[in-house]
């Protein structure tokens, strides 16, 4: 039978009951001979229907009979087996205990259609919605109603109505299908406080998200995703425009409880993000920032040809016009640790500060020539007014979006020749691909399957770097291909600069000692990733400084957590 | 779903994606300025437009509207169940391999390149075409179609070096299909080795490449393109050394079974270990336990697998459950007695998807037909017979004309029982049930279903329908025979509390397991897994052990058999409700090559291994002796991987020697393909030759072949090691000759039907499994063993249930 939404699951003692995940061919088969012998049976698959991969079938081979033939009598006697229990549409959540004794959790997901379906089939009939029929791997048209194999309704259809997979995909879940809806509708402004409610920073992500939605949006089937960030980018520039013009105003400033005032380590996304939840849900907040502008990440590392500084700008005052306070060129350190902010009376403290110390290329004369310029150095040094040129002949090492980035602005800043050196191909590259299509665009040499060996001085400064050839070997255990250097493939490329770029970590020395923090061995800060807390009760963290170096749209998504836990925990503290 | 691709039909998708405006190339140098300019008011308008067609439900309610009883809840929520088990089974199948990660094969670039799931779609009669097999394209009858074996597999680029083992025969069977469909068309099966997979399958290849317009070249193909505008597409391949370029008309890429990324999460969530692929881990002589105790699997989940060996894996798996759970209170609850017959009519019910598998589509000349005569007094048809019969307007009919005979076309004897069940609740309808199996002949035309009408009516007229009486019940099981398979039986029907005779010919148990050398993955010997099973079984106060007792027959009849047999001359016999026959296969003793001490066969290779005595400098390994001729068209399917295990320890043991392997098509299935990889770089050289090597005893021996392109080679070595494979064992035939079961054409035990009843032999309460029914590696002869103890078993409880109680 397939489980009845209003029919309480049947008490059984566990040891005579069997958890079978999986009701294809297989599946079946166990759940059946498990039934028959009198074991309770429970049947979870993820489809809304039982059958499997066999029910797709034409035939079998060998004995070439229909496959749908012999699954029939399958799919009829697991249905009205009375020790079967099927949970369609559904997943195991969590399981635990011991063998002989397993205590599971099973989610099954909405089917919108309830037992007193009786296959009709009217509302086929007049579904408006043309949706391709997966079961047919895309090679027809269905409706919103899936009935899959039309042999293999399971007792009932399904009605697919599920999170839009650009939504599912977006680590802040924004209700994309609606905001751009909005926008076709020529609702701007109500679109962007759609997109207001997940992301304090539209107009910055609208520029510089790696727009995960896009990758995922079913447009992409038919012809070229959804510029989705583009129509983001949008909405929240034409309410700057309004802003400008007087015409649109910001909001009523929210009212703060008394005496909870909250401490935030890094002006970045992840604590601007925290502030901004803060302020709505009442608490007061100060931002500590180490550097003299505001934005962490955005403002230091990323150029100002994708993100404008009066962006940033703009979007940091709506948090501050919200009731944040932010002291630039306050960092934390032994002037004003951690624990001072607690004893100035703070309820908690949130450490939003990111990775931004670049890790060593580790290779032969690193460290004894001039000439090396970690790519975080390097951007922050342009971001903050020096356009000086690093040298004439840059090699950046990495394959990351600061690789690019890096790469980029050398040009801008006057070097003659800028090349990227990546150990593997650039399908394995991290960095967007549009944004590695517009760095050879604007004419950076890309040097792929290349590693550095050694670098070359001369007089004190770097003049080249040995570097070998790399093939892509057999795959490591993680499943990806390794990069294995050829023997004797050596060869010298003249540079003036180096700029690794090759991966950062959370700089923590400004820690004092005893600050108590567990920390992992990537040098980052260990949180509960439910809560955002760290070890000790009260200090949170999240974005960069937790998972190392990571994108703006994941940043944002720590803050909400962060935000959320820190509410919580004021809260329990008031009522304790 | 990969490629919704050639549904142009969408009125409502106006434009393509809006491209932005961006800063000029030549004004960015020593420039700040941003890059991108953002989209102006009609542009974001009308890229915002392009999303309104995402294809999902929006709650419009004009399918509520329409519906009488108000089954639908549009915010209908997710929902949570708690409960607790003893022991979890994980069968989560696969995912196949995604075409567009392969762009030079063209799957994103036309219609007409489709994945095999899309062909199986497009030949099913429920698929886009309605069976039909045509181009996606423009629904144009392709002639010219091109198959593209290993996509995403075999191959480390992809992250996937293992043989997806089901693809090669999938595709044969879709050629066939092809051919059958379209008589003038002309089928090229590209491959990197055709490997077909299973007992039978070397026929089932071989049939297939008699057909003159069904090519297999062996090749790389380097690109798929679109020839032209009307989907025509060029396919370029390497074969033989030299680049040619076809023209075809439908490419279908065989793409390979994967771990899907949910099952990975899936065994994460019990902490069972996956292994590099993401398919489960499991151990060699326990292939349906993951490394979590209490947590199986079965499956592809642990590796890919066909029907019929995911199927004995799912009964081994819940007869490993049914053990470890030990023995507990039955709770069958009972379903209404068996009532009188009822009605006297008689009706033919016609089943349209089982008749247009036979390519009947239009019934109405045989409707016509049927309903003339007279003793049909109703005639019918419906999409699919089997579902038809068990819903309640159907029904309602069937009293309403007083039916109490009903004729209906289906597909097997193994569906009698779906017909007698779907009447299981039903007190007031009891009709007789008979069917006609459409598929039992491949020529079944609308006259031979007026025939067997005919033929059922006379039966029905002459004899009632009373069920020939059941006889008492032995509740005991015979195992014949005592190596993987038979052990593993044995000991599993002894842990569900089942008495067993365990019938061996040899004076020890253990079979095959006693002497081979453990798989390079395996840090148990075999010996000590032979060990392990004998002290279980030797502790079992269930289990008889008969030794050097050859089985010669069996008489008797179901639930109450007798096997008969000699012990040192004399007769013995035993009595038993259910019988697994086990009794292996035999090793291939070659007469084609002279005897001498510089050849040996793999197993004798092993046993010099075992004593450390294998040195020697230079190695040819010959393979398929006395195997794929056409006297013995069977793939032992083990000797490549067994020969490439042993050559591999050869060189362990000395570097520097030289081994060659002469081989007719290299065929290691799953994950030893990492196997063949390892000895390649090892230095191992593969020649492929033509026919069976030529070999003049001596110091050194001289090997003389044909090679692939014909050219005649010779070789001198200090070892030739042949890879003889398995025949049927002696005696074989006078056990199924008495005891009523069949054999194949090759003269293995034949199971009932290989997609869902692999471990059943023809006759009710008899089980075969192992080497047996064919050639197969150890762990399937394992999963087999439990299989059949699992069936076995079940075959027992539901004759000691009363009929009436049956589920």
């Amino acid at each position: 039978m397939i489980q009845d939404q209003n029919k309480a699951t049947s008490e059984t003692n566990g040891d005579r009951a069997v958890l079978v995940v999986g009701a294809g061919v297989a599946g079946m088969q166990s759940a059946l001979d498990l039934a028959d012998a009198g074991v309770k049976v429970y049947l979870v698959d993820e489809c809304p229907t039982i059958g499997g991969r066999m029910a797709e079938l034409e035939r079998t081979y060998l004995d070439d009979t229909p496959a749908y033939c012999r699954l029939a009598p399958l799919l009829d006697a697991v249905l009205e087996h009375p020790n079967i229990e099927v949970i369609s549409n559904a997943g195991v959540g969590r399981i635990g205990g011991e063998p002989g004794n397993f205590r599971v959790q099973v989610t099954q997901g909405p089917l919108r259609v309830t037992e007193d379906c009786d296959n009709c089939g009217r509302c086929v009939e007049v579904c408006p919605i043309k949706p391709y029929d997966r079961f047919n791997e895309g090679l027809m048209l269905r409706t919103a109603i899936d009935i899959r194999n039309p042999h293999s309704i399971a007792a009932r259809c399904h009605i697919e109505k599920e999170t839009p997979i650009c939504q599912e995909t977006c680590p802040v879940h924004i209700d994309i299908r609606r905001y751009v809806g909005l926008v076709a509708d020529g609702r701007y402004e109500e679109a962007l406080a759609e997109i207001r409610k997940q992301n304090p920073l539209p107009a910055i992500c609208g520029r510089v998200c790696h727009h995960p939605c896009e990758a995922a949006c079913n447009r992409g089937h038919q012809d070229e995703p959804v510029a989705i960030d583009a129509i983001k980018r949008f909405a929240a520039d034409y309410e700057l425009a309004l802003r400008k013009a007087g015409k649109s105003f910001l909001p009523a400033v929210p009212k703060k409880m008394a005496d909870s005032r909250v401490a935030v380590v890094g002006a970045g996304p992840a604590g601007l993000t925290v502030a901004h939840d803060l302020a709505l849900l009442g608490h007061e907040s100060t931002i500590f920032e180490g550097a003299p502008v505001p934005g962490g990440m955005l403002w230091l590392a990323i150029p100002e040809y994708r993100l404008p500084r009066d962006i940033i700008q703009t979007e940091v005052d709506y948090i501050k016009h919200l009731g944040v306070e932010i002291r630039l060129s306050t960092p934390i350190g032994p002037e004003l640790t951690i624990d001072n902010l607690l004893e100035q009376g703070f309820k908690a403290v949130f450490l939003g500060i990111g990775a931004h110390r670049g890790l060593k290329l580790r290779v032969e004369g690193e460290d004894d020539f001039e000439g090396f310029l970690d790519c975080i150095q390097f951007l922050r040094r342009v971001n903050l007014g020096d356009r000086s040129k690093p040298g004439r002949k840059v090699v950046v090492i990495g394959g990351g979006n600061s690789a690019i980035d890096s790469a980029r602005t050398a040009l801008r800043v006057g070097s003659d020749e800028v090349t990227i050196l990546y150990r593997r191909t650039r399908r394995e590259m991290p960095a967007n691909s549009w944004e590695i299509d517009e760095a050879e665009h604007e004419g950076v040499r890309l040097e792929y399957l290349a590693a550095p060996v050694r670098i070359l001085g001369d007089s004190g400064k770097v003049c080249g770097m040995v570097c070998r050839r790399m093939e892509l070997g057999k795959l490591d255990d993680s499943g990806r291909r390794r990069p294995v250097p050829i023997e004797g493939s050596e060869f010298e490329i003249e540079t003036d600069c180096v700029v690794p770029a090759i991966s950062q970590e959370p700089e923590i020395s400004f820690l004092h000692e005893g600050h108590g923090l567990e920390i992992s061995r990537w040098n980052s800060i260990v949180i509960n990733k439910r809560t955002g807390m760290t070890n000790r009760p009260g200090i949170f963290s999240g974005g960069d400084a937790d998972t190392g170096p990571a994108t703006v749209i994941e940043a944002i998504a720590a803050g909400h957590v962060a935000a959320a836990g820190i509410h919580r925990y004021i809260q329990d503290r008031e009522t304790d | 779903m990969k490629k919704p691709k050639f549904i142009s039909e969408f009125a409502d998708i106006p434009t393509p994606r809006t491209k932005m405006e961006e800063l000029p190339v030549g004004e960015r140098e020593g420039s700040f300025v941003e890059v991108e300019k953002g989209f102006t008011e009609e542009e974001a308008l009308a890229e915002a437009r392009r999303c309104l067609s995402c294809r999902s439900c929006i709650g419009c309610g004009l399918c509520l509207a329409e519906c009488d009883r108000k089954a639908i809840v549009y915010d209908d929520q997710p929902r949570t169940f708690d409960f607790e088990v003893g022991a979890v089974i994980l069968a989560p199948g696969f995912e196949t391999f995604d075409a567009r990660r392969k762009p030079e094969f063209g799957y994103e670039d036309s219609p007409n390149v489709i994945t095999s799931v899309e062909m199986e779609r497009i030949l099913s009669p429920t698929g886009p075409f309605e069976g039909r097999l045509l181009r996606p394209l423009d629904a144009e009858i392709p002639k010219r179609i091109a198959f593209i074996q290993c996509v995403g597999c075999r191959e480390e680029s992809t992250g996937a070096n293992y043989c997806a083992t089901v693809c090669c025969m999938n595709a044969i069977k879709q050629a066939r299909s092809t051919r059958d469909r379209i008589p003038d068309s002309e089928v090229a099966v590209f491959h990197r080795a055709i490997r077909p997979w299973g007992a039978g399958s070397e026929k089932y290849y071989l049939d297939a490449e008699e057909d003159s317009l069904i090519r297999f070249v062996e090749a790389e193909v380097s690109e798929v393109r679109p020839a032209d505008e009307s989907g025509h597409l060029s396919l370029t391949y390497t074969s033989g050394g030299e680049e040619k370029t076809e023209e075809f008309d439908l490419v279908i890429l065989s793409v390979a079974l994967a771990a899907s990324r949910s099952a990975r999460t899936l065994a994460r969530k019990v902490q069972a270990k996956t292994n590099k692929y993401g398919f489960c881990m499991t151990g060699s002589f326990t292939p349906l336990e993951t490394t979590a105790e209490g947590i199986f699997v079965a499956g592809a989940f642990s590796g890919p697998k066909d029907i019929g060996a995911s199927v004995c894996q799912a009964t081994g798996a819940a007869a490993a459950v049914l053990a470890s759970l030990g023995a507990g209170e039955s709770s069958t609850p009972e379903t209404a007695p068996a009532g009188p017959r009822t009605g006297s009519k008689t009706a033919v019910l016609l089943c349209r998807y089982g008749l247009k598998t036979i390519g009947l589509e239009d019934l109405g000349g045989l409707k016509e037909n049927l309903s003339e005569n007279e003793r049909v007094d109703w005639v019918t048809d419906d999409p699919f017979v089997c579902r038809a019969l068990r819903k309640t307007q159907f029904k309602e009919e069937l009293r309403k004309r007083d039916i109490g005979t009903i004729i209906a076309t289906c597909c097997g004897e193994t569906h009698q029982d779906l017909f007698d069940h779907a009447f299981a609740k039903d007190e007031d309808l009891r009709p007789l049930v008979r069917l006609i199996d459409v598929h039992s002949s491949a020529a079944v035309t609308a006259g031979s279903v007026l025939d067997r009408v005919d033929e059922i009516l006379e039966e029905a007229g002459r004899k009632g329908d009373s069920a020939p009486a059941r006889t008492e019940i032995i509740e005991r099981v015979a195992v014949v025979g005592g190596g993987p398979a038979g052990l593993s039986a044995a000991l599993n029907l002894a842990r569900q509390d089942i008495d067993v005779d365990l019938i061996a010919v040899a004076s020890a148990v253990g079979g095959r397991l006693a002497r081979l050398q453990p798989p390079a993955d395996v840090t148990e010997a075999p010996e000590e897994i032979a060990r392990s099973y004998i002290e279980n079984i030797e502790a079992s106060d269930r289990i008889q052990v008969h030794l050097d007792t050859r089985v010669t027959g069996i008489s008797g009849q179901p639930g109450a058999y007798r096997i008969l047999g000699s012990r040192d001359g004399s007769e013995v016999g035993f009595e038993a409700g259910a019988v697994i026959l086990a009794t292996g296969a035999a090793d291939y003793e070659p007469t084609e090559y002279p005897g001498d001490g510089r050849l040996l066969t793999q197993s004798e290779l092993e046993n010099q291994l075992g004593a450390g005595t294998a040195d020697c400098a230079r190695v040819a390994m010959i393979q398929c002796v006395g195997s794929r001729s056409r006297e013995y068209p069977v793939c032992s399917q083990i000797c490549c991987s067994q020969a490439i295990r042993n050559a591999l320890k050869l060189k362990a043991i000395r570097p520097e020697t030289e081994i060659t392997v002469l081989h007719r098509g290299i065929r290691v299935f799953g994950f030893d393909e990492d196997l063949y990889t390892d000895a390649m770089e090892a230095g191992i050289a593969f020649l492929k030759i033509a026919s069976p090597p030529a070999i003049t005893p001596g110091d050194p021996v001289k090997v003389e072949f044909t090679g692939e392109s014909g050219e005649q080679r010779s070789m001198e070595v200090d070892l030739v090691v042949l890879s003889t494979g398995l025949r049927p064992i002696e005696g074989g035939g006078g056990i199924a000759q008495t005891a009523g079961i069949n054999l194949d054409e090759f003269g293995f035990f034949q199971p009932l039907e290989r997609s869902l009843h692999p471990v059943e032999s023809t006759r009710e309460g008899i089980f075969i499994c192992g080497l047996a029914t064919g050639p197969k590696p150890l762990s399937v002869c394992i999963v087999e063993g439990l299989a059949a103890a699992g069936r076995a078993a079940a075959y027992l409880r539901q004759q000691a249930t009363p009929a009436a109680a049956r589920q």
